[in-house]
């Protein structure tokens, strides 16, 4: 008998133990559905507006994503650079000599693009103009050289190339943004 | 008075234990009931598979010991507190038994005012050794028990509850049983002393009981100094009542028993006539002596079921509640998870978006830089070299100047230095003492000079 009294005392104790974990529980619970709530409400906000601005940030989302070329891999995507780069020295008819590239670091998504061309200066201005329409393509630095002689200009350029890697089978390509394909 | 037929008995003899549930009992033995030595019982050499069916965890035991087992005692107390009163008695009980350092524990009490004596408490305790014994053999077995009474006490409790003026009489109860009778006497509702008569079979049985009942109430006279008031009749036959009538001289109350004709063994006939056929109702408190331990458990039974029921509302609303914010919390997850879908790009990524862009917009432009540094040349600058930082907005110019004199020379770079202001903006503006030139000058022909020109120029 004593014992069952004792054990009455630990089931007293476990019940009152259940119920109070069973409300910190319900506490937390709250406190998470109260977070969820707040967010959610954030969120419906953040629909209404995007629906009120949609063209405007559409037009946004349409140019940032031409600071990206969209390829399958980094390889790839420097693979078309190189490709663009020599049919726009092409069509500057330019001479191009030397044509590097180097992955930035692990895990990061642009590469460094080296290339040496030459030319006459206008179709140097006329190569680096086209350029800089593939904003993907962020020249950092330019060194020229101008012989007199010749009258030709001697240019190395430095060029960090965005890419974005895209699985193809996972998402519609942004009709607006830059890919490999059509750089090729 | 509950009727609980879940109580067990336990009956003690002088040699033997009854172990029995009470249904058992009154039909004279069941698969349940056992019957053992009480010195075996007590040395622990039994077979414990005889008394295994009778471990029944859910119910509770009643111990019936015999009446000498039990004492009864009357100390003087003016104050009627529990908690002056318990310590009291067990001082008291210390003192006057201190060889029974167990009877502290096994003890009940009642108040009683009393003419002569004045105030005090009535003080029933185990006196016996062996209860002590047995007390411990039964908790050893698991079979502690919750209630300890005698007979005398059990048939007390009836008979209070049968007559409402019984506690303030001198009465004598007669159980009258086939082959004996058992004769117990009261003083104000307070038990004094038993007798147990046998009864021969024969026709001179009535006055030998008449006899032992002449003699008893003698010494009842002696001990209570009071004449007998009342006699009680339990378990009549063939006319007793009315010869007892006489006889005394004094009325003789029938007291009813229960209904069922009950087969006791021989050791247990001063419980005939106690059980009931749907088995023994659990004894008042006031009539039974609890251990002092049980005692403290059993008042705090309702604490601990008022706890356990709270909890236990307390638990299934916490559940349901839980439930219900399970639920809510689905709902706000799949609300999320919707609004997610309809949302390809967050604010926060638009607005990270604007900020790349204004960046890219803001970089410097190689082909516009190098177009507006052409353009503001004056006419006889020519350049040689141009380095070109966008991150940190810096140009590097190598140039030839030719010129036919220092003047000109002089008024082509101031011509250059304001061009470059004006044109790129710059702030601070770069002054003729941030171009530096080369005083080798080589000469093509005697009219011009050229001049090597090199300067930095940080852009906005």
């Amino acid at each position: 008998m004593t014992a069952r009294l004792k054990n009455w005392w630990l089931w007293v104790g476990t019940v009152w133990a259940g119920a109070l974990l069973m409300f910190l529980w319900n506490h937390a619970t709250i406190e998470t559905i109260l977070a969820l709530q707040a967010q959610n409400h954030d969120l419906r906000s953040e629909l209404t507006f995007q629906q009120q601005n949609a063209p405007k940030l559409e037009r946004i989302q349409n140019e940032h994503a031409k600071l990206f070329l969209a390829a399958e891999s980094l390889q790839l995507g420097v693979l078309s650079a190189q490709a663009l780069l020599g049919e726009l020295a092409s069509r500057s008819e330019l001479n191009v000599g030397q044509l590097t590239s180097t992955p930035l670091q692990k895990g990061v998504e642009a590469a460094a693009l080296n290339l040496t061309f030459s030319g006459p200066p206008e179709r140097v201005l006329q190569f680096m103009a086209a350029l800089n329409t593939h904003r993907y393509l962020q020249q950092k630095q330019l060194a020229v050289k101008f012989d007199p002689k010749s009258g030709e200009a001697t240019c190395e350029l430095s060029m960090q190339l965005r890419c974005r890697i895209q699985a193809p089978a996972l998402n519609e390509p942004n009709p607006n943004a830059p890919n490999a394909r059509a750089a090729l | 008075m509950l009727g609980n037929n879940k109580i067990r008995i336990i009956g003690a003899t002088e040699k033997n234990v009854f172990f029995a549930r009470s249904r058992d009992l009154s039909s004279g033995g069941g698969p349940g009931s056992a019957e053992l030595p009480l010195a075996e019982f007590l040395s622990g050499k039994f077979d414990s598979r005889l008394i295994s069916g009778f471990q029944d965890k859910r119910s509770r035991i009643l111990l019936v010991v015999p009446d000498h087992w039990i004492k009864h005692d009357f100390f003087l107390f003016r104050s009627q507190k529990e908690g002056l009163i318990r310590p009291f008695i067990e001082r008291k009980l210390k003192a006057a038994y201190p060889n029974l350092t167990s009877a502290q524990h096994f003890f009940n009490y009642s108040c009683r005012q009393k003419n002569i004596e004045g105030p005090g408490v009535r003080v029933f305790h185990l006196s016996e050794p062996r209860a002590f014994d047995l007390y411990a053999a039964l908790s050893r077995s698991n079979l502690t028990p919750r209630w300890i009474a005698t007979p005398a006490l059990l048939w007390e409790e009836r008979l209070n509850r049968q007559f409402p003026d019984f506690a303030g009489q001198a009465a004598l109860v007669i159980h009258l049983q086939r082959h004996e009778s058992f004769l117990y006497f009261y003083h104000n509702g307070d038990f004094l002393f038993s007798r147990e008569v046998a009864l021969p079979e024969s026709s001179e049985r009535w006055d030998a009981l008449l006899f032992e009942i002449n003699q008893s109430i003698y010494l009842f006279s002696q001990k209570a100094k009071s004449d007998l008031q009342s006699v009680y009749l339990i378990g009549d036959e063939a006319g007793f009542q009315e010869r007892l009538t006489d006889l005394l001289g004094r009325p003789v109350h029938a007291v009813s028993t229960a209904g069922a004709d009950p087969v006791l063994p021989k050791e247990l006939a001063a419980l005939d006539g106690l059980l009931e056929p749907d088995g023994t109702p659990a004894p008042a408190d006031a009539h039974c002596i609890t251990h002092t331990r049980i005692q403290q458990q059993v008042k705090w039974r309702p604490v601990q079921w008022a706890a356990m029921l709270i909890a236990a509302i307390l638990l299934a609303f916490f559940g349901a509640e839980h439930q219900w914010l399970e639920e809510r919390l689905s709902v706000e997850i799949a609300a999320r998870s919707r609004m997610r879908q309809q949302q390809p790009m967050s604010l926060a990524d638009y607005d990270a978006a604007v900020v790349e862009l204004t960046d890219d917009l803001s970089r410097l432009s190689p082909p516009h830089t190098i177009f507006t540094i052409v353009s503001s040349l004056p006419e006889g600058v020519l350049i040689n070299e141009l380095r070109m930082d966008a991150d940190t907005l810096r140009v590097d110019l190598a140039a030839t100047v030719h010129a036919e004199s220092i003047d000109r020379f002089r008024q082509l770079l101031k011509n250059l230095v304001e061009n470059f202001n004006r044109r790129l903006n710059l702030t601070p503006p770069i002054t003729m003492e941030d171009v530096v030139f080369t005083m080798e000058e080589a000469k093509h022909q005697a009219v011009r000079t050229d001049y090597k020109i090199a300067c930095k120029i940080q852009l906005p």
